[in-house]
């Protein structure tokens, strides 16, 4: 027991975190299982390693390696293109497993969400740890891959707890307990504590969870920015982070970094990369009916350095039409010949509502009702027919070279049934069992 | 060693004259500092940002002879604090500087001289008189259209051209345009025409601080199309220009007609502030209907509210309804000194027109915008 203790309460409030293990392997294996237990994994089409099963990683091949350092690492490693359509398919069953159990369900990303069980004892007949115990089981059981629950508290208690013992793992962090599980946790792997943080903390001689938890109020309030005060609240277990079902509306940034192999630097083609991330932004942004009042372009070397530039346009706008002049000069400014890159991103900053159009005086309104409408028309392709069905000239070359569509199809591309096209399939997965 | 007496007033406004010159955030430290330097019977002062520079003469009982540079905002922030009349001035051998007065006693650490940015010195030649309140009231009604994109350093700042025996000013941000014009007096000395030049946003609020103490006229020059230069007294201001291209604004100066709208200022202006309450951040639209002898004001922001109102007007033309930004609209409408007003609007995509109607010296152009909800 630790001398230090945060709440009497056991369960003010009961939140858990369930959190895929080796998600995207975890689905292969679900649907093909005669690779369960072996070396696997995914990302084939993208030339790095997106994901890899325990039984991969435990013989040393990480998220992010280059295919043939993988295969080096683990001879008979066996390199799947990545099935999103499949993924998401589970993603979106394990979410409704875990509904069953409460409504208030935050889909936190692809393989990961919180579920708020307060008050949920009487109504299941079960304590809390009882209650995510049953929904680990029930995910397992009902789409065969594995999970790991962490139960506390508050969402970054309950981030901690599901860190806390993985693959396979259950933890339960109640009120009275919560120290001794910050005692020896590095504050950089709380939820939402970045670099500049953890640089911070330490300057004030702070390394661990706990040391940060127990700072006076006082301090807490004069020393940290808001964010960082919620989290020092969270860790204390007052709950100030909201299990929030619906789905996100409000995005403060969107960005989109993608990593390619082999390295290149290339110009037209690292610029085609850059092109298409600024699509797919831009889609997502459109979706939301947001627009950026400025927009960040950064370059990967193959040694991880990492360069950056930004610029404020004089338009918000989430029409990549509209941004390739400033997005060109972006990337010119960045661009060095003898350098070799393994990614490119592109930030879209300071999201407004995508409502009003302000005409330029500078330029037609035509131009710009014609690119709005050109967009319309866009994204209703893109609805039918798939993402980036028409797309800029300068993204255009990556249609030709590895897009994804090196090695082979997926498994799931390669299977029709009756009525299915290119673009429209059954929302099952299929599972092959083979005989 | 280099030792003055100065009186507090002075001194104290000398130095904040030169406080949004010198730089707030710079990675070289002696571009926060101010140069004095003493010589026969007064005190220099100059600041620079290396774009724009500051010398002004004061006077003072200057005891040794010298120079110094020290933090102007420390340095303001003591003399402000000062209660005597008159401030000892004193920089000792290792540069360190004792300012005191009566029982008080200030001592900080000042960089020397020799390291302070060089400020051109002024020939005393070329220069053209201009009265300080028109160089003021153009100045007034262009600032605040000027842009602050980064990526079009030709909007930074405002143009200034002199032409057929007139004077103008013209800024924009790419969305709204502020021109005024105005005739030269009989007893402005500016000759001949004079191709424009644009004096970025800092360079002009600075300018402007310059005309609005007293003088009747001003000084101006331009030295090579890279500085202009503005004397008063003995205060010489000098800012170097952008070199860059200004858009064509001629161009978009409307010619067709639209319907026009006359309105009294006043209440134009009140009733645009109240739909202004409605704006936030994320919206600031405001839709115009002209019906049925009236203006119809309205504003809907999702986040916020709605609000509505109307003005009885006069008009001629067609009905119309269009979307301005709201903020645009006040900027322009502020400005004007006259008790009525013309908005003449051309449809949903084309440039309203706002000025005066007793004065066409002044228009503001302003580019409608699309208001999604219609």
């Amino acid at each position: 027991m630790d001398e230090y203790i945060f709440g009497l309460r056991s369960w003010p409030r009961a939140i858990l975190h369930i959190d895929g293990d080796a998600f995207f392997t975890s689905c292969e294996e679900a649907i093909h299982p005669e690779l369960r237990g072996k070396p696997l994994i995914t990302g084939g089409e993208r030339g790095i390693v997106a994901c890899a099963s325990y039984a991969a990683k435990r013989r040393g091949v990480k998220r992010g390696v280059p295919l043939h350092e993988a295969r080096r690492l683990c001879p008979g490693l066996i390199i799947l293109p990545s099935d999103y359509e499949t993924y998401s398919l589970f993603s979106k069953r394990m979410f409704d497993v875990l509904r069953h159990f409460t409504p208030q369900v935050e889909e936190y990303s692809i393989d990961e969400a919180f579920g708020d069980i307060t008050g949920m004892r009487r109504a299941l007949h079960s304590s809390y740890e009882g209650i995510a115990r049953t929904v680990k089981q029930e995910v397992e059981r009902e789409l065969g891959i594995g999970v790991t629950v962490g139960l506390s508290v508050t969402k970054v208690l309950a981030k901690i707890a599901s860190k806390y013992r993985k693959p396979d793992g259950f933890t339960a962090i109640p009120g009275r307990d919560i120290a001794s599980y910050l005692r020896d946790l590095p504050v950089k792997d709380i939820w939402g504590i970045g670099h500049a943080t953890t640089h911070y903390l330490s300057k004030m001689g702070i390394e661990r969870a706990l040391d940060f938890a127990r700072l006076p109020e006082e301090m807490a309030k004069r020393r940290f920015t808001k964010p960082t005060r919620e989290i020092w609240q969270e860790l204390r277990g007052e709950s100030v982070y909201p299990v929030s079902s619906e789905e996100k509306a409000a995005y403060a940034s969107i960005s989109k970094v993608k990593t390619f192999s082999p390295p290149t630097n290339d110009r037209e083609y690292l610029f085609a990369q850059l092109s298409r991330n600024l699509e797919s932004a831009c889609i997502k942004a459109r979706r939301y009916r947001l627009a950026p009042v400025k927009i960040a372009v950064l370059l990967k070397e193959q040694n991880f350095h990492t360069e950056g530039a930004e610029a404020r346009l004089s338009r918000p706008s989430a029409r990549p039409l509209e941004l390739s002049g400033v997005f060109r000069g972006l990337f010119d400014s960045l661009y060095r010949r003898s350098a070799s890159y393994r990614a490119t991103g592109v930030v879209l900053l300071d999201l407004i509502e995508d409502n009003n159009i302000q005409y330029p005086l500078f330029e037609s309104p035509l131009r710009i009702e014609k690119i709005e409408r050109l967009y319309g028309v866009t994204d209703l392709l893109a609805e039918k027919y798939g993402k980036h069905t028409l797309h800029l000239g300068g993204s255009h070359i990556i249609e030709k070279f590895g897009k994804g569509k090196r090695g082979t199809p997926t498994e799931r591309e390669q299977t029709r049934f009756r009525g299915e096209s290119k673009r429209k399939h059954l929302g099952l997965p299929i599972i092959h069992v083979k005989v | 060693m280099m030792e003055f007496s100065m009186d507090r007033n002075l001194f104290l406004a000398g130095v904040q004259r030169t406080l949004g010159i010198v730089e707030r955030k710079t990675t070289i430290p002696i571009l926060n500092n101010i140069l004095l330097s003493a010589g026969e019977n007064k005190v220099r002062m100059v600041a620079t940002d290396r774009e724009i520079g500051l010398v002004a003469d004061y006077e003072a009982a200057v005891k040794v002879p010298g120079e110094i540079t020290v933090a102007a905002r420390k340095l303001s922030e003591m003399l402000r604090e000062i209660e005597g009349d008159v401030i000892d001035f004193k920089k000792l051998d290792n540069n360190w500087v004792n300012i005191t007065c009566d029982k008080v006693a200030y001592r900080i650490p000042g960089i020397p001289a020799d390291d302070y940015p060089e400020v051109v010195e002024e020939a005393d030649e070329g220069f053209f008189r201009m009265k300080s309140d028109m160089f003021k009231e153009m100045i007034g009604k262009t600032m605040f259209a000027i842009s602050t994109d980064e990526m079009r350093p030709g909007l930074n700042g405002v143009y200034f051209e002199c032409k057929g025996g007139k004077v103008g000013m013209v800024a924009t941000d790419g969305h709204r345009l502020s021109i005024v014009t105005m005739d030269i007096g009989d007893e402005d000395s500016i000759h001949g025409d004079m191709e424009g030049i644009i004096i970025p946003r800092k360079g002009v609020s600075e300018i402007r601080k310059l005309v609005e103490d007293g003088n009747e006229y001003i000084e101006m020059a331009i030295r090579d199309r890279r500085a202009c230069v503005f004397k008063k007294d003995s205060t010489i201001l000098r800012v170097m220009l952008i070199d860059a291209d200004y858009p064509d604004y001629k161009k978009v100066m409307p010619k067709d007609d639209g319907t026009d709208i006359h309105i009294d200022r006043d209440k134009m202006l009140r009733s645009l502030k109240r739909m202004s309450v409605m704006s936030s951040e994320r919206f600031s639209g405001v839709k115009i209907e002209v019906s049925g002898g009236k203006v119809h004001l309205s504003s809907i922001n999702p986040d916020v509210g709605e609000a509505k109102d109307e003005i009885d007007i006069s008009y001629q033309g067609e009905n119309m309804t269009v979307g301005y930004n709201v903020r645009y609209l006040i900027d322009a409408i502020d400005v004007i000194h006259e008790d009525t007003i013309s908005l003449m609007m051309r449809g949903k995509e084309g440039p309203g027109v706002i000025q005066p109607i007793e004065n066409k010296n002044y228009m503001c152009i302003v580019m409608p915008i699309k208001l999604r909800e219609e």
